[in-house]
């Protein structure tokens, strides 16, 4: 029996959370589910020792982004994308050792003592870069148009910035994936 | 498994690999592109997978292998992109010249 770390009880516990603030949001709803699917499955994968285990979560965050390519439609999903994108980066950075290196040469340069261990670099990129991506979601849920209509806020003149993040998550994605017809 | 097909299924793994990762980073614009830079992915992965290990010095086993075929996959990939778009340059470089000037 495999027990949670406080850090990813939290985690999924926020995924929960944004998953039902975000419950009038199907796609939301979708990616956070997903992506929850893929973070247990990484998760359990490393825990259990089984062989390269940045490669297996690599492969997870790879076919989010396919996912994410594929049925994406707004621009707060191209974000998305693109986080996860650099989810990937980590990982096949984690495979070559890019992270070793990198801790190799602060401990040169004097900046780390045996404070970090490269694994905990990538651990952190990794878990920081999911917190990024559920707080996106949140975003994205909370400024919709249905759930901010008609709201007043005294005092304060938030519509042009309401506008501003409605436009920026909210539009559609510039370039819709597999067009027809020839390149 | 003999050895011929461990180093087989290495090889055209790492290209699948280097494939879908070669999606995430660079995607196609449309269905045609995507079918066009697999192929070439899954046939010049493993054909060049060895010869990439060998030349990058990477280590002689099937890990290597693996490794330099995923490479290779994902250069084809971006290179197939890069071919066309200088294929479709030139011929809009053509198109584009006055014909009186010839």
């Amino acid at each position: 029996m495999i027990t949670l770390h406080p850090e990813q009880a939290a985690l999924l516990g926020a995924a929960l959370f944004v998953g039902v603030v975000a419950r009038r949001l199907p796609r939301a709803v979708l990616w956070v589910v997903l992506g929850g699917v893929s973070f247990v499955l990484s998760t359990a994968w490393a825990r259990y020792d089984m062989p390269y285990p940045p490669w297996f979560t690599g492969m997870c965050d790879a076919f989010f982004c396919i996912g994410l390519h594929h049925y994406g439609k707004q621009k707060w999903e191209s974000r998305l994308y693109n986080l996860f994108q650099l989810s990937v980066l980590l990982s096949i950075g984690q495979l070559i050792g890019f992270f070793r290196n990198v801790v190799e040469l602060a401990e040169f340069l004097g900046l780390n003592e045996g404070v970090i261990e490269p694994h905990q670099v990538y651990v952190i990129g990794l878990e920081t870069i999911n917190w990024l991506a559920l707080f996106l979601i949140l975003a994205a849920a909370v400024v919709t148009p249905e759930r901010l209509h008609g709201r007043v806020y005294p005092g304060r003149d938030t519509a042009p910035r309401i506008r501003w993040a409605q436009r920026a998550l909210h539009a559609q994605r510039a370039s819709p994936p597999w067009a027809e017809g020839p390149e | 498994m003999s050895e011929f097909l461990a180093a087989l299924l290495a090889k055209t793994g790492g290209a699948v690999v280097g494939a879908i990762l070669a999606l995430v980073f660079v995607p196609p614009r449309t269905r045609w592109g995507f079918v066009r830079r697999l192929t070439a992915a899954l046939i010049i992965g493993p054909v060049f997978a060895v010869h990439v290990r060998d030349w990058a010095d990477f280590s002689r086993n099937l890990e290597g292998t693996f490794g330099a075929a995923c490479l290779v996959a994902f250069a084809s990939w971006w290179l197939m992109g890069a071919v066309k778009r200088a294929a479709e340059a030139l011929s809009q470089e053509r198109e584009n010249r006055d014909p009186e000037s010839d």
